[in-house]
């Protein structure tokens, strides 16, 4: 009969302790936000020339940069074009193997990344580091012998999702 | 007052529960970001695949840092310059790394006189 007292006492604070507590854990779930630093950016090219854009060229490579929590488990999927487009004309893309590479790092490294040469077209799974993770991604455009000049352009789309580990 | 205790600790066990299922749902993802970024690029107009030709003024003289005129095909192999006219120099014929060909230095024999510049590409 004495601990009836104590739970008593125990559940005035006990309520707010396990708010803020459950408030902090889906905070910490729902934190991770992606910045793009960097457009996949192909320059002048000319017809009939295929260029290809290397991940570990500064500038010219895609950059994200995804914050979160440290030491969790993300998977990192792209949905990739295969053309680019200028009002109804298009232009082949092509992303390799190995034209994916991340480093969670606290110094991230475009020239020597920490997970280097992954495949865009498979999700990728991975973890965040202190300061988060960068992931940079080159590829090729093929223009056409007779390619209409002018402006092309293609969407990439990243999608991060943490797994729960 | 047993009753009240009660169910004030079983209340806060299902706030618990439903916020912590809220983050963590079972079986499903728990949290999502997405983000999209452009590919850009810009083509540049054809200058023809068989044969270019440009009018060097008699007072020009190509430098490596401006080039007078960029010539690309996809077989560099194949590529020939004729220089038609009395031409006192060309220094450099490079091959750039995006497979354009530029003339870095050319000059005419005399002050007043042109040169033509002939970029033939074979096929071999």
């Amino acid at each position: 009969m004495k601990v009836l007292p104590l739970l008593s006492s125990v559940s005035k604070w006990y309520l707010p302790i396990v708010a803020v507590a459950s408030v902090l854990l889906v905070s910490s779930a729902s934190a991770q936000t992606i910045t793009v630093n960097n457009n996949l950016v192909f320059g002048d090219i000319f017809p009939g020339i295929p260029k290809a854009i290397s991940k570990a060229t500064a500038g010219y490579a895609a950059e994200f940069h995804v914050d979160g929590a440290a030491g969790n488990e993300l998977t990192v999927e792209f949905t990739l074009p295969r053309y680019m487009n200028r009002s109804g004309y298009n232009m082949q893309m092509i992303f390799g193997e190995a034209d994916c590479a991340m480093d969670s790092s606290a110094t991230p490294d475009q020239s020597n990344p920490g997970y280097d040469d992954i495949d865009p077209w498979h999700v990728i799974t991975y973890g965040l580091g202190l300061n988060g993770l960068t992931i940079w991604l080159g590829g090729t455009v093929v223009p056409g012998l007779n390619q209409m000049n002018g402006d092309y352009s293609a969407s990439i789309v990243l999608t991060v999702t943490y797994t729960g580990n | 007052m047993l009753s009240r205790t009660v169910r004030g600790f079983v209340a806060s066990l299902l706030v618990l529960v439903l916020l912590f299922s809220t983050a963590y749902p079972a079986g499903s993802i728990t949290s999502q970001a997405r983000a999209s970024i452009m590919a850009t690029a810009n083509v540049e107009p054809s200058l023809g695949l068989t044969e270019a030709a440009v009018d060097l003024p008699a007072d020009f003289t190509l430098d490596s840092d401006k080039p007078l005129y960029w010539l690309y095909h996809p077989h560099l192999d194949g590529v020939k310059i004729l220089i038609e006219g009395d031409a006192r120099s060309i220094e450099t014929v490079h091959l750039q790394t995006f497979d354009l060909v530029s003339l870095i230095s050319l000059s005419p024999a005399e002050p007043d006189q042109s040169v033509t510049v002939t970029v033939i590409y074979t096929d071999n």
